[in-house]
């Protein structure tokens, strides 16, 4: 037992390390988190959209979208029909702890900075 | 339902990873729907293609590996594998291989810049094919149709007013005296020895030029105007480059007679430029250094440097004012004179490679068959480098037999080895351009050094350089690796697993390779008998008697003639005792600048013979050991109407003895004066040696006194005593002439440089000998080595019966004898041809003589028994055991 926890604690820093967070992998996992049950390739490129206000390639959300479950933030499952998809399923997504962590992380990372940026804080 | 585009669709499902298609192409359809609701089916239409196409990215196009292979993928990684793995395996094969082709490449790359080079000159002009220059036909009966681009100052102007078309004089001259004050009495002077051009204002609409201040409608509106290249700008003012513009509005001396503004500076021409200017004046500034301009009026005068530029409105074709002015000059020239020459047009593109007019004011033009000459050089590299790839690759087939007999035992096919063994060429292809690329670039510094121009190899500027490099890589490597393709993958299995090649099935291919090998053998044949004959003939230039002395003379260039000047400067000189003799004169006897006139004399049956006239004093005769056969030396105070002539001038006016030629007078010149005979000497070459030798006038007259040699005592050997005596020669100089610079030439090494053509050919020429010579060895190497690979058993068998290494030795080397042989009686003829053809442009030439083909088959004998003799002597000494046991 103790062996694969080391083993996954190796596992999961060395991922850390190497793994960081791009920025379009940022917004990407932030959708998906907002879409919940929800998250498949269209809704997610749309939901970015919407909020960034740029237009963006569905291939793009869907090479990320691999990327992040490769990378072990996203998971995925088989979801259902729509009459419009034919007989095509949709591959649902949702964020794993890993990724909710990277979310946090990066969060308050960029929390932190912000404090120390006098001009948006001049009372400090 | 509605159907997106079928084939995108198609397409999509082809390349999309199959873990990813599902997913995708049902967001695909459902944004497809979404889309012909919202902005009809053709604009979804067109949303879907773009997005698929799109989606044709490395992270979702499936893998080309595991069960979803592109086709051969794994197959040809694995001929990639073994290629490389052979590689390791033979590094001398390849290394060899590689150096060979490297080689071949990298001469041919530099051959192909040097055409690029060549064949790009002044296409920077966007006038470019409406430029012409207006040459003169001569038609001599006598030499066929000659062919000049001089024309008197007048023309341009008479083109302009009579034809209404924009036309330009420029005057070129090399030499001149700039000096900058700066103000504060401090004067720099630089004598230059190239750039200065005095153009008309038109020229500067006719041309293109890039300016970096100053207008160009203004630059030379009038005189005392002067246009300056950045460099020049750089170099006169002390300018740093970013700053040349300040250069504007300064002033320089110009043969400290005129004093002139700079108008404009302009970037430095190119290097593909035919006009090789770096300060451009008024066309009428140029009374200050040239003494023949009579205020440009003159329709008489002719000189090679003066040039006309006429700008058509229509491209090349266009002959109409090449027909109008058949009759022109009729209207401004004495009726002799006009009628012996007719203007003609010269397109701009044809300046830099006319085969008729031989000149423009870069120096000589090349002609389009050096220029194929060149090409084809650069080719038969090429296949040298091929043939030797070919046979080295065949060379090593025995070793390749087992693996070929495995893979078609396997179920490999023909064509499945083929494409084996050409990627194999074609990844030592590649890496030998590389190579290539880096023996590219220091053939092509030498060559620089050499031609003194900037090939400037860089081929990752030019898109255009990089294609090239892809289409010689292409085709070397179809050309050199189909042929042992085929013979690799023709070999029957069984046999070729034995390792017996059979030597019926190998012995058609042997005679082919013994082809190229003497092919190989004639090429570097023919050139090491061309190098050897360039040299003599060089040889021959520079030792060759020429009638007079040129050891220990220098030679001065005199800004004036004023006779005080130089009797002062003369007696100065002469107080140094290990100072000669001093004389002042037009030129040397042999010298590349010449005033040449017609000869007049009732007994002269020769037609228009053109005679050397120089000026000279009575001290010249001794000083360059001329030999008086007849008559006496000028003294001082000679009346201005006698004349030395040389022995072959007295045989023109019709006396076979010069004795009697004394006293006798001719007329020197169309309109000029008479000459009274007061002395002969011995004939001598008083041009070079290319050409024949001219009727030679001296005479004593004042003017054109241009220069004074100077002898030094034969017995100041001491380089330390000849410096001091440049010095004390200045110093006296610059007493006489303040105001400028000292400028002086050693009159052996001037007349030496007049060969400076020949002497960069045989540059050349020797790097391209080197090169030949190794891919020469190598091609030997690769046939040495596969016939030793054949002969493993017949020589473990001969030493088991007592055969010494000499023995083996001798039966590779008399194989390569005859080859070699076979080799010189294909090179031999060749050779005496072109170096025969070659030699007939020089009048004073060597006969070729059989020691050159002794010579050089002695040179290819010795480098191919050195050749062999590794590899034969290394079979020889194997152990018979080891070669006999492998049953």
């Amino acid at each position: 037992m103790y062996q694969i926890i080391s083993y996954n604690f190796v596992y999961y820093t060395l991922y850390m390390k190497n793994k960081g967070l791009g920025e379009f992998e940022e917004l990407v996992l932030l959708a998906v988190c907002i879409l919940e049950d929800a998250a498949y390739g269209i809704s997610v490129k749309k939901e970015v959209e919407k909020h960034s206000g740029r237009s963006i390639l569905l291939g793009a959300v869907h090479i990320t979208l691999y990327r992040l479950q490769d990378k072990g933030f996203l998971k995925s499952e088989l979801g259902g029909n729509t009459e419009k998809r034919g007989d095509r399923r949709k591959r649902l997504f949702s964020i794993t702890d890993t990724g909710m962590q990277q979310l946090k992380a990066a969060q308050e990372v960029r929390q932190k900075m912000w404090q120390f940026i006098p001009q948006l804080n001049p009372e400090v | 339902m509605n159907k997106p585009p079928k084939i995108f669709l198609k397409f999509f499902r082809w390349f999309c990873h199959p873990r990813l298609k599902k997913p995708i192409e049902g967001d695909l359809m459902e944004l497809y729907e979404e889309r012909i609701v919202e902005n009809g089916k053709k604009n979804a239409d067109l949303k879907f293609i773009r997005d698929v196409l799109l989606l044709f990215r490395p992270s979702i196009i499936k893998p080309a590996d595991g069960t979803y292979r592109i086709n051969n993928y794994g197959m040809l990684r694995n001929y990639f594998i073994t290629s490389i793995r052979f590689i390791k395996r033979e590094k001398l094969f390849s290394l060899m291989n590689i150096i060979g082709l490297s080689l071949g490449i990298g001469c041919a790359l530099v051959i192909y810049k040097i055409l690029e080079h060549e064949t790009s000159f002044d296409k920077h002009h966007k006038n470019y094919e409406r430029i012409f220059r207006v040459v003169n036909e001569f038609d001599q009966t006598e030499h066929g149709t000659v062919y000049f681009a001089g024309q008197p100052h007048a023309l341009a102007e008479g083109l302009r007013n009579d034809f209404g078309i924009k036309a330009a004089m420029s005057y070129y001259e090399k030499n001149g005296l700039i000096v900058i004050d700066d103000g504060a009495g401090n004067k720099k002077r630089f004598q230059e020895k190239e750039g200065l051009a005095f153009v008309q204002p038109e020229f500067l609409e006719l041309f293109d030029f890039e300016w970096i201040s100053g207008d160009p409608s203004t630059a030379l509106s009038g005189q005392g105007k002067v246009i300056l290249t950045s460099s020049i700008a750089q170099k006169y003012y002390g300018l740093p480059e970013k700053e040349v513009h300040l250069a504007t509005g300064k002033s320089l001396t110009l043969e400290n007679e005129k004093t002139l503004y700079v108008s404009a500076v302009i970037k430095d021409l190119p290097s593909t430029s035919d006009f090789p200017f770096t300060s451009i004046f008024h066309y009428q500034d140029q009374d200050a250094t040239n003494r023949y301009f009579y205020e440009g009026k003159s329709w008489q005068e002719y000189n090679s440097n003066t040039n006309c530029f006429v700008l058509l409105d229509e491209a090349s074709s266009d002959t109409r004012l090449e027909d109008q002015m058949k009759e022109y000059l009729i209207k401004y020239q004495p009726e002799d004179m006009a009628s012996l020459m007719e203007l003609k047009l010269q397109p701009l593109s044809e300046m830099h490679s006319s085969s008729t007019v031989t000149r423009n004011y870069r120096g000589e033009t090349v002609s389009d068959n050096k220029l194929i000459a060149l090409g084809v050089v650069g080719l038969f590299m090429i296949i040298t480098a091929c043939i030797n790839f070919v046979n080295l690759s065949t060379a090593q087939a025995v070793k390749r037999s087992k693996e070929v007999g495995v893979r078609k035992s396997l179920g490999g096919n023909k064509v499945q080895l083929v494409t084996q063994f050409l990627s194999e060429t074609l990844l030592i292809t590649t890496i030998s351009a590389i190579a290539g690329l880096f023996v590219a670039q220091l053939l092509s510094s030498q060559i620089e050094n050499i031609f003194g121009y900037d090939i400037s190899l860089n081929l990752f500027s030019g898109f255009e350089s990089l294609k090239i490099l892809m289409v010689i890589v292409l085709a070397v490597a179809l050309t050199s690796g189909m042929y042992p393709a085929f013979i690799l993958s023709r070999m029957n299995p069984i046999l070729a697993v034995k390792n017996s090649l059979n030597v019926k099935q190998t012995s058609g291919f042997l005679s082919l390779r013994r082809a190229l090998v003497v092919f190989q053998f004639a090429i570097s044949q023919i050139l090491i008998i061309g190098i050897l004959v360039l040299n003599m003939q060089m040889d021959y230039f520079l030792t060759k008697d020429l009638g007079f002395n040129d050891d220990s003379i220098i030679v001065v260039k005199l800004p004036d003639s004023t006779t005080e000047k130089l009797q002062v400067m003369k007696n100065n000189l002469l107080a140094n005792p290990h100072i000669e003799k001093v004389s002042y004169s037009t030129s040397g006897p042999l010298a590349s600048w010449k005033v040449n006139n017609p000869i007049f004399h009732p007994q002269i049956t020769e037609e228009n013979p053109s005679g050397n006239l120089k000026n000279i004093d009575e001290e010249y005769i001794a000083l360059y050991e001329l030999d008086l056969i007849a008559g006496e030396n000028f003294t001082s105070g000679d009346p201005e109407d006698q004349a030395i002539v040389n022995r072959m001038t007295t045989k023109l006016i019709g006396f076979d003895n010069p004795v009697d030629a004394l006293g006798e007078s001719f007329q020197y010149g169309r309109s000029g004066r008479k000459y009274i005979i007061k002395g002969v000497v011995e004939d001598f070459h008083a041009g070079s040696l290319r050409r024949e030798m001219d009727y030679v006038v001296l005479a004593n007259q004042k003017w054109n006194i241009y220069q004074a040699a100077i002898k030094f005592n034969t017995d100041q050997t001491s380089l330390n005593d000849i410096k001091d005596l440049l010095d004390y020669t200045e110093k006296q100089w610059s007493a006489v002439y303040p105001d400028n610079v000292f400028d002086f030439e050693f009159y052996d090494e001037q007349l030496a440089a007049m060969y400076d053509k020949e002497q960069r050919i045989s540059e050349v020429f020797k790097i391209i000998v080197a090169i030949a010579i190794i891919i020469g060895c190598l091609g030997l190497y690769g046939l040495i080595s596969f016939m030793t690979n054949q002969k493993t058993k017949e020589i473990g068998i001969r030493k088991v019966m007592g055969a010494s290494v000499l023995n083996i030795w001798n039966i590779f080397s008399k194989e390569m004898v005859t080859l070699l042989l076979i080799a010189f009686i294909i090179a031999a003829p060749v050779a005496y041809y072109a170096m025969n053809s070659w030699l007939d442009n020089y009048a004073y030439r060597i006969e070729l003589t059989p020691t050159v083909f002794v010579i050089s088959i002695l040179v290819s004998l010795v480098i191919a028994l050195v050749t062999i003799s590794y590899r034969s002597i290394r079979a020889s000494k194997a152990n018979p055991v080891l070669s006999l046991r492998d049953e």
